[in-house]
């Protein structure tokens, strides 16, 4: 019996209602990468920092930039930026695969557990990393084509340099948006269906074209119900920066606003601005690991069980 | 019974391709508003900007010159241009709904029903769109606390309540629209007057909350895909000097026309389908509908996938 996506998205609800935790691999993911990127940071600020040395002989007044940048730290440094990259990115495979297995689990038992995440990611991290990479290497290369080459053209000829940046860039974000789309159900292909890179990227690419209606919708919901979301946030960052506002020492005489006493204004006003940021920051982040991200991957996997199911019903 | 929301766009879809005609009304809508809205325009000009070119010309500029007549004047003329708009809104959005009913239960509609239906609801809907209006003017009531601190120099608290209350007039506002969204549909489908049809359209909107929410999204995201591909059609013919601009002016009215003549009319047949399906129900389908059998029975019976 095929569900309708009305009643994937209720279904798909309930099962991560049931299933909160679903959102266990998404934590452990972004907290991992967290201490990851800050370990990165410390590594290249304080041991293979390739400016350093310029600073030291700028203070003694022979101050050239290029020839004291350090050649063989800046390599060491972008080899170190791209390792770091494919590490992050095969951490998050792994807990995504663990997420959709987590998923999986629980729309065909009812229940699932951590001890699924582990087997799921275990066996799965891999194609899913691959198929990510041949993806993002493909969306990168887009980029490069779209906004880097008229980059260049700008150095030379400003005018035409310029509109063609414009274009190339709406053109990207309109070709992205389509990949997304298409490949949308490429890691539950490879994670739900259990296959490889290759046949992961024909099987989701397949899954578009037997769904187009479905996937696009579905996308198109979560889309919104994300800037809706974010709306909610908003709502939030008003509320915390308009009680913060009720602590600045604003003088009730308008006209003495533009004196000295601005500046006992300004430093209150962005104190508050940087609260609420970092509040917005943290809302978001938790609102995306707690409720967004295994939301949206229930809702995916469902949606994908569905359709594959009534498709080996119908061969 | 009920159709998903994926047999609703794909059904709708074909309702439209059968009855291209469904966009006509959007049309005249669009005309007769900017026929209104020119002559007040010129009125207005009449009224307030000659007089006044006359005191210039003459080397005397006096502003006290907008006596209290003419205020009057203008307020009632900018009165009597929001109404004339809002009947002829009301007018034709009536004979587009009556006019897609009709496409959706028969498959075929044509211009005299625009006019039945536009003659026999556009009172109703006047009144439900007057209410609407009033509605959305009351939530500037929300800027009463802010007004009020202001005046009485508490400068914080009055910064802080404008910004809130900005915040929540927003919220306001989207609600309502989202709320409100199906009462055109119930006055005119349901033929109920102005009251019913707001109580109604709420109702409806209560039981079916995820469909409506649904649509309202894939409406929003057409607009914003095509904003998209029109974005890039134009920043391309931007490259070209001079010509590129005229292209674009030539692009942006196509797509003026496009929206007005093709999306318009498809969102609408969407609600309005969406509307029966919830309420009266799709009857006299001309095209046998091939998803009646599966919808038969209730979704719950699904054994293999637990929830």
């Amino acid at each position: 019996m095929e569900e309708n996506l009305e009643d994937i998205l209720r279904n798909g609800f309930l099962t991560w209602r049931k299933n909160l935790n679903i959102a266990v691999p998404f934590l452990l993911s972004s907290i991992i990468n967290l201490l990851l990127i800050v370990i990165f940071i410390t590594i290249i600020y304080f041991f293979l920092n390739p400016f350093q040395s310029s600073f030291a002989t700028a203070s003694y007044g022979r101050y050239s930039p290029l020839s004291s940048i350090n050649w063989l730290l800046l390599l060491l440094d972008i080899l170190l930026v791209i390792s770091f990259l494919i590490i992050m990115s095969i951490i998050s495979s792994f807990f995504y695969a663990g997420a959709i297995g987590m998923s999986k689990k629980a729309i065909e038992t009812g229940k699932t557990s951590l001890e699924d995440m582990m087997e799921f990611g275990k066996r799965k991290f891999f194609s899913l990393f691959l198929a990510q990479l041949v993806i993002s290497i493909g969306i990168t290369f887009l980029l490069l084509l779209l906004v880097g080459i008229p980059i260049l053209i700008t150095l030379k000829v400003q005018l035409i340099g310029r509109s063609l940046m414009g274009f190339g860039g709406n053109l990207f974000s309109v070709l992205a948006i389509i990949v997304s789309i298409i490949f949308a159900a490429l890691p539950f292909a490879i994670v739900i269906s259990d296959l490889g890179a290759v046949n992961g990227l024909k099987r989701g690419y397949g899954f578009f074209m037997d769904n187009k209606l479905p996937v696009i919708l579905l996308w198109v919901f979560i889309r919104y119900v994300t800037e809706f979301i974010n709306y909610g946030i908003l709502f939030i960052a008003v509320i915390v920066f308009s009680l913060g506002i009720l602590f600045i020492p604003i003088p009730s005489n308008i006209s003495n606003i533009l004196s000295p006493t601005l500046q006992h204004i300004l430093m209150p006003l962005s104190i508050i601005f940087l609260i609420t940021i970092a509040i917005v920051i943290l809302v978001s982040w938790i609102v995306s690991i707690f409720v967004l991200s295994p939301l949206t991957t229930v809702w995916w996997s469902r949606l994908y069980i569905n359709k594959t199911k009534s498709y080996e019903e119908e061969k | 019974m009920t159709e998903d929301i994926e047999d609703i766009l794909v059904n709708g879809y074909r309702t439209w391709r059968k009855n291209l005609i469904l966009g006509v009304p959007h049309l005249l809508d669009l005309i007769a508003s900017i026929i209104v809205l020119i002559i007040s325009l010129i009125l207005m000009i009449f009224i307030v900007v000659l007089p006044l070119l006359s005191q210039i010309t003459r080397g005397r500029f006096d502003l006290s010159l907008i006596t209290f007549p003419v205020l009057l004047l203008l307020i009632v003329l900018i009165l009597v241009t929001v109404f004339l708009l809002l009947l002829i809104t009301s007018f034709f959005s009536a004979g587009a709904i009556g006019m897609t009913r009709r496409a959706i239960e028969t498959g075929k509609t044509t211009m005299s029903e625009m006019i039945d239906y536009g003659k026999k609801k556009f009172i109703s809907l006047f009144f439900v769109n007057i209410i609407i209006l009033l509605l959305t003017i009351l939530g500037f009531l929300f800027f009463i606390p802010a007004v009020i601190a202001f005046l009485s120099k508490l400068i914080n608290v009055g910064l802080s309540l404008l910004i809130l209350s900005f915040a929540v007039w927003m919220l306001y506002l989207t609600t309502l629209e989202i709320i409100l969204i199906f009462v055109p549909y119930a006055v005119v489908v349901s033929d109920l007057g102005a009251i019913e049809g707001i109580k109604k359209g709420y109702r409806i909107f209560m039981e079916n909350k995820l469909s409506i929410i649904f649509l309202w999204f894939i409406t929003l995201a057409i607009g914003w895909g095509c904003g998209l591909i029109i974005n890039a059609i134009t920043s391309f013919m931007g490259i070209l000097p001079c010509i590129g601009t005229l292209i674009n002016i030539v692009i942006w009215l196509l797509y003026f026309g496009f929206l007005v003549m093709v999306i318009t009319p498809l969102s609408t047949v969407w609600w309005t389908r969406l509307y029966l399906d919830r309420t009266i129900g799709i009857k006299n389908e001309s095209s046998p509908p091939e998803v009646q059998p599966p919808s038969q029975e209730p979704s719950s019976s699904q054994p293999e996938i637990y929830i």
